[in-house]
């Protein structure tokens, strides 16, 4: 067979391993050791091992010699495996995928083995040969086939196995290399030497691990071991053979791999001395690239020595160099003074536009930076990112926290701004600049990495500052107004009652106030890094940051043509898209005032309708202020825009800003309910339930009846509902819609309290709705008695007035109903749809249980009776109205008992059974109750004998 | 009380089955309003209309009663006083034409003899499911002395007709007797009269207009 012949072929004797050892010598110094051995108890075969992986290379494979066992031992493949790995040079993956490639293809091969014998072998081995040769130096310095071969002593097996072989470590060499290792590449290095690739052309191959590394160590351990024990640096081979500082870079770097897997005696001053070699020609690259640098000689010496600096180490001291010695860190004072901010020396005055001149300044130097580096260092290796790093750190952290100490001294509210101004600069900032080529795919992560770094000393005391000061902002408001309005309560007690469309007004309201919180106002920027193509280099990248936005005709030109995304912003009609509003955040103001410009207009909208709901509901200004809870609202807003900021980081502090815009919601419902709107309703019941409708001046005797603190109080409701309302819009946009909270969390704080807000709300209407139907009912009495005239049921008293003519409901009757009437209309739509079906069928069984009353003191003929029936008609209609099928009952029985009065006296006796007829009022009245209504007639003395005997039979009159 | 003027007072009742129409004929009659779903009736309801006949403002004072009420001391109280009466049939409904006969007893029971009676058969617009046929009704009309209409409330064909139509028949009447009665004066002492041509003196039964 070839294959045999093929291995039977290679040299028997094989190159000295080692130059300078004697090879004769060899057998006799083994014999020799075997013959002294041999009275000695073997040592554990593990012991052995262990011991052979402390020898030296040479002498691992003199002891190879000794004996088959120790050959077999010394041949492990994973003892060489190990030393590969101990180099880096290993991989897996590699590995496995040879063998598995090898047992597919062994498979195959096998299946065509016998049939096509001929064809297959010319191929492979013209195939596999040739390119193992063209690596191969030293690749025979250990035979493992030959050496199995013979110890098989088959001729089967060898075949066979030359047949693995050759499978897995030549034939797929050429197919499997490419994608699985990746080679470094080794700009301006000589590559076609081979022992300066020869690390880079380790194949991991199982079973020839050991030919492998036979192959490397041939060719470095001669510099290894020259280098280690050279006296001086200009010694060594190394330096002497290879003249060019590249290839003096990689021998290093390869030996500093070598030695690695130098596990034998003396292996730690061997590592050092090289090390200390590495370093010595390290510093002496660095010092020419430090003078390039000096020299600005970027093409030429800097970036050359880079390059050396990188093949010898990856170049981590240049660029460690390069960004320690950059000027910028020097010379940070060159891009501004953050105590220029200050327009005068003690107020909190603040001008932000040095500090923005600042961040301009520098991001044009970064940027410049960036091409340089893109000029020194080839494109894979980062350089950018440390280089922030230090700028983040030195320049812009140096720059801010005086700034920011500074002005949380002197004020906070311009603390407040200018930190949340200067993170826009620095956000603006880190989307200016352009990623040099060496910078990996998540550049924009690494950068607002940095960015958080730059804060990371400042948000904490900022959220809560932010918190505290919102806190302190609202108390004071509300505090004021309180006393604003204790002091005009005395004066005027004068309620105006406008009944005109609330709820269109109301809708109308809150439709302005959805836009407005809609509206991203300026404070908040959008995501940063998303509109912008960073791959495309933007020339002009500050404009939009630089100079404010004016107003809303005016478009800063900006090279972005992302689209604007805010609906309310009004586009500039401008055709050219060189035009087009850039989609970058919006640009603070340059008084520092967060709420900017375009937002102006539905404000201005918003307050408009606000006051106009004023005066539609002046009667309740004196209890609490729609306005100052807008107010309240907007400042909360403006707190949450800022805080928001901070939200966006990842990980501590975007959580923790998180927590805190949920608190500065808390708070905000804290305060607007609890001070305000609870105090205000507290206010209003107490006032309601002082109220005595006799006490009122007798000068109202028109239709319209209402009982005003009652009005007063439900228009209260509707303001309470508009609250309540506007800040479920407030929290649905601002916290949920930019995720600051977790609407589906029940246990989140922030939920939490809004239910209880919404709550306290729903008690309070419904204690002042308690004592408003209290109130209500009292006047409905008092109207009862004040208008309902003796002769309305019982017209045949005063002289013949007799047959009422015109039909319809009596004038007392008419006026409760109005008065009923206007009083639950101002709920409608003001509150919950329960708390209003609850409402109304408690007014109307309390008017249905002061009509019976009435009812009760009336006197009432048969002519009066239509005249009642009028009136119960009229009430039920009422009733009806109100979509409520309990109540219906109940003005139904009425309706039906109202009957009897219309009985001829004549029937007396079928009364009584009228009267005993349960079923007719469904038990809404008693036999007793009727009867007691009955006995409302005019002609009750009359009948009353008849009805009674009718009813309790005959024995009555026996008595 | 009197809001407006007029000269003759009339109360009409509105009889019938329960659920013929009675309380959507006075509304479409006297507010123009047709209520699809509207409940029964409980009790009495009233409405007043006034129409011209010959000049005379004749205001009409109509009793919706309800079509189940069980008790005679009540109902007799509708009829009392009532000049006029509609009795009202569904024409999709055959048993509500056949319980006319019942209600015709009924009238005259407890209403006064001279009572006008006037068969009304409702819900003529549904004309597919008619029940009762006009020329049926017309016959038993004519054999008991009644006028006879069908009417929609749902459409409004027939309604003003039929209450002008027997206004103007209880005007014809009243006022023919009215001058000679006015001549020795109150001679209707009885407090159900039907007539009243003057609001100050219902009870005496006329007056000088």
């Amino acid at each position: 067979m070839e294959n045999n012949q093929r291995f039977s072929d290679r040299p028997t004797s094989l190159p000295p391993p080692f130059p300078g050892q004697n090879r004769m010598s060899v057998p006799v110094s083994l014999h020799s050791t075997k013959l002294v051995v041999r009275p000695l108890p073997s040592l554990p075969v593990e012991i052995i091992a262990t011991i052979l992986d402390y020898v030296p290379v040479s002498t691992l494979m003199r002891c190879a010699r000794a004996s088959k066992k120790l050959r077999e031992m010394a041949y492990d493949d994973s003892r060489w495996v190990n030393k590969l790995v101990a180099m880096g040079v290993w991989n897996e993956g590699e590995a496995r995928r040879r063998f598995e490639d090898a047992l597919k293809k062994k498979r195959i091969a096998q299946a065509k083995f016998a049939d096509e014998e001929r064809r297959r072998r010319a191929a492979s081995i013209g195939a596999s040969v040739e390119p193992r040769k063209s690596i191969g130096m030293g690749d025979t310095l250990f035979d493992v086939n030959e050496h199995e071969a013979k110890a098989n002593g088959s001729a089967a097996a060898v075949s066979k196995l030359a047949q693995d072989v050759e499978l897995m470590g030549l034939s797929t060499q050429s197919d499997i290399q490419a994608p699985v290792k990746e080679k470094p590449k080794l700009v301006g290095v000589d590559t076609s030497d081979p022992t300066l690739t020869v690390l880079s052309d380790v194949r991991s191959a199982r079973g020839f691990a050991r030919q492998e590394y036979g192959r490397v160590y041939a060719a470095l351990w001669p510099y290894y071991i020259d280098l280690v024990s050279a006296r001086n640096h200009a010694d060594p081979v190394v330096f002497r053979r290879y003249r060019n500082p590249e290839d003096q870079a990689v021998m290093l770097r390869q030996l500093g791999v070598f030695s690695e897997s130098d596990s034998s005696l003396g292996w730690a001053e061997r590592s050092s001395r090289l090390n200390s070699m590495s370093s010595i020609f390290e510093n002496a690259v660095l010092r020419e690239f430090e003078g390039g640098y000096e020299e600005s000689d970027y093409d030429g010496r800097m970036k050359r020595y880079a390059n050396v600096l990188i093949l010898l180490n990856g170049g981590q001291g240049a660029i460690d160099l390069f960004v320690a010695k950059h000027y910028l860190m020097f010379e940070r004072e060159r891009l501004g003074n953050p105590m220029d901010c200050f327009t005068n020396l003690h107020s909190a005055d603040l001008s932000m536009e040095p500090a923005r001149r600042f961040f301009t300044l520098l991001s044009e130097a970064v940027n410049e930076q960036s091409s340089i580096i893109d000029r020194i260092f080839p494109p894979d290796v980062d350089v950018m990112i440390p280089f922030l790093e230090r700028i983040g750190e030195d320049v812009i952290g140096e720059y801010i926290s005086p700034l920011l100490e500074e002005t949380h001294d002197r004020d906070i509210e311009s603390y407040l701004k200018c930190i949340t101004d200067i993170y826009f600069s620095v956000v603006q900032f880190s989307k200016s600049i352009h990623p040099a080529k060496g910078s990996e795919r998540n550049f924009t992560d690494d950068i607002t990495k940095i960015v958080v770094r730059i804060f990371e000393p400042h948000y904490d005391t900022y959220l809560q500052e932010e918190l505290d000061h919102f806190r302190r902002l609202c108390e004071e408001e509300v505090e004021t107004w309180e006393k604003k309005i204790t002091d005009e309560y005395t004066a005027t007690e004068s309620f105006y009652l406008s009944n005109i469309n609330r709820q269109a007004d109301k809708i109308d309201f809150l439709a302005s106030f959805k836009k407005v919180i809609l509206m991203p106002v300026n404070a908040i920027p959008l995501p940063p890094m998303k509109q912008i193509n960073l791959a495309f280099p933007l020339p002009l990248p500050m404009n939009p940051f630089m100079r404010p936005k004016p107003a809303v005709t005016v478009a800063p030109p900006s090279i972005s043509d992302a689209p604007t995304d805010n609906p309310y912003e009004v586009t500039p009609d401008v055709t050219d898209s060189q035009a087009v509003e850039n989609a970058a955040p919006p640009t603070p103001i340059s008084d520092g005032r967060v709420t900017p410009q375009p937002q102006t207009a539905p404000t201005t909208e918003l307050a408009a309708k606000a006051a106009i709901l004023n005066t539609r509901m002046e009667g309740i200004r004196t209890l609490f202020s729609i306005e100052l809870a807008l107010d309240l609202v907007h400042k909360a807003k403006t707190a949450l825009e800022r805080a928001g900021c901070f939200v966006r980081f990842q990980g501590r502090i975007g959580e923790e800003a998180k927590e805190q815009c949920e608190q500065i919601f808390i708070c905000l419902i804290n305060i607007l309910g609890q001070r305000h709107v609870k105090s205000g309703f507290d206010k209003a019941v107490t006032h309601l339930s002082q109220y005595n409708p006799r006490e009122l001046s007798t000068a109202e005797e028109d239709e319209q009846v209402i009982v005003k603190p009652l009005v007063q109080f439900m228009e209260l409701v509707n303001v309470g509902d508009l609250i309540q309302q506007m800040l479920d819009v407030f929290y649905e946009q601002e916290l949920v819609a930019h995720k600051l909270t977790d609407k589906n969390d029940f246990l989140n704080p922030a939920i939490k309290e809004k239910k209880r807000f919404e709550q306290m709300l729903d008690e309070r209407v419904a204690a002042g709705l308690n004592t408003g139907i209290d109130v209500l009912i009292k006047e409905v009495d008092y109207v009862f008695a004040k208008t309902q005239k003796p002769t309305d049921y019982n017209p045949g008293i005063v002289g013949d007035l007799g047959f009422p003519t015109d039909l319809g409901p009596s004038e007392a009757a008419r006026k409760v109903v109005s008065l009923v009437a206007s009083h639950t209309k101002l709920l409608v739509g003001s509150t919950d749809k329960n708390v209003l079906d609850v409402f109304n069928q408690e007014v109307g069984m309390r008017l249905w249980s002061s009509i019976c009353k009435h009812l009760k003191i009336q006197r009432i003929s048969i002519d009066g009776a239509i005249v009642l029936i009028s009136d119960i008609n009229h009430y039920t209609q009422f009733i009806v109205k109100l979509r409520n099928s309990g109540l219906t009952q109940y003005y139904n029985a009425l309706r039906e008992l109202v009957q009897i009065y219309l009985i001829d006296p004549q029937h007396a006796k079928q009364m009584a059974a009228v009267i005993a007829d349960g079923t007719r009022f469904k038990g809404i009245f008693t036999v007793e109750e009727v009867y007691e209504f009955v006995t409302r007639r005019s002609d009750w003395y009359q009948i009353k004998k008849d009805v009674e005997k009718a009813m309790y039979g005959f024995g009555c009159s026996v008595m | 009380m009197a809001s407006d003027e007029y000269d003759f007072l009339f109360k009409v009742v509105l009889i019938g089955d329960s659920g013929v129409g009675k309380s959507n004929l006075l509304s479409r009659f006297t507010r123009n309003e047709f209520n699809m779903d509207s409940k029964s009736t409980i009790g009495v309801e009233f409405a007043t209309r006034s129409i011209q006949v010959d000049s005379k403002t004749i205001k009409a004072q109509i009793w919706d009663t309800a079509g189940q009420e069980r008790y005679r001391a009540i109902t007799s109280a509708y009829y009392r006083g009532a000049v006029g009466a509609l009795l009202v049939y569904d024409i999709s409904k055959h048993i509500t034409y056949e319980n006319v006969t019942r209600w015709l007893k009924e009238l005259r029971d407890h209403a006064d003899s001279n009572i006008v009676i006037m068969l009304v058969g409702n819900k003529s617009d549904l004309r597919h499911l008619r029940a009762v046929t006009t020329d049926e009704a017309k016959a038993f009309a004519a054999e008991n002395h009644l006028s006879f209409i069908e009417t929609s409330a749902l459409d409004a064909s027939n309604v003003e007709l039929a209450f002008q139509n027997i206004l103007t028949e209880i005007y014809r009447i009243v006022s023919s007797k009215v001058l000679p009665e006015n001549e020795h004066g109150g001679s209707i002492p009885d407090r159900g009269i039907p007539l009243s041509d003057q609001p100050k003196n219902d009870q005496g039964g006329g007056k000088c207009c």
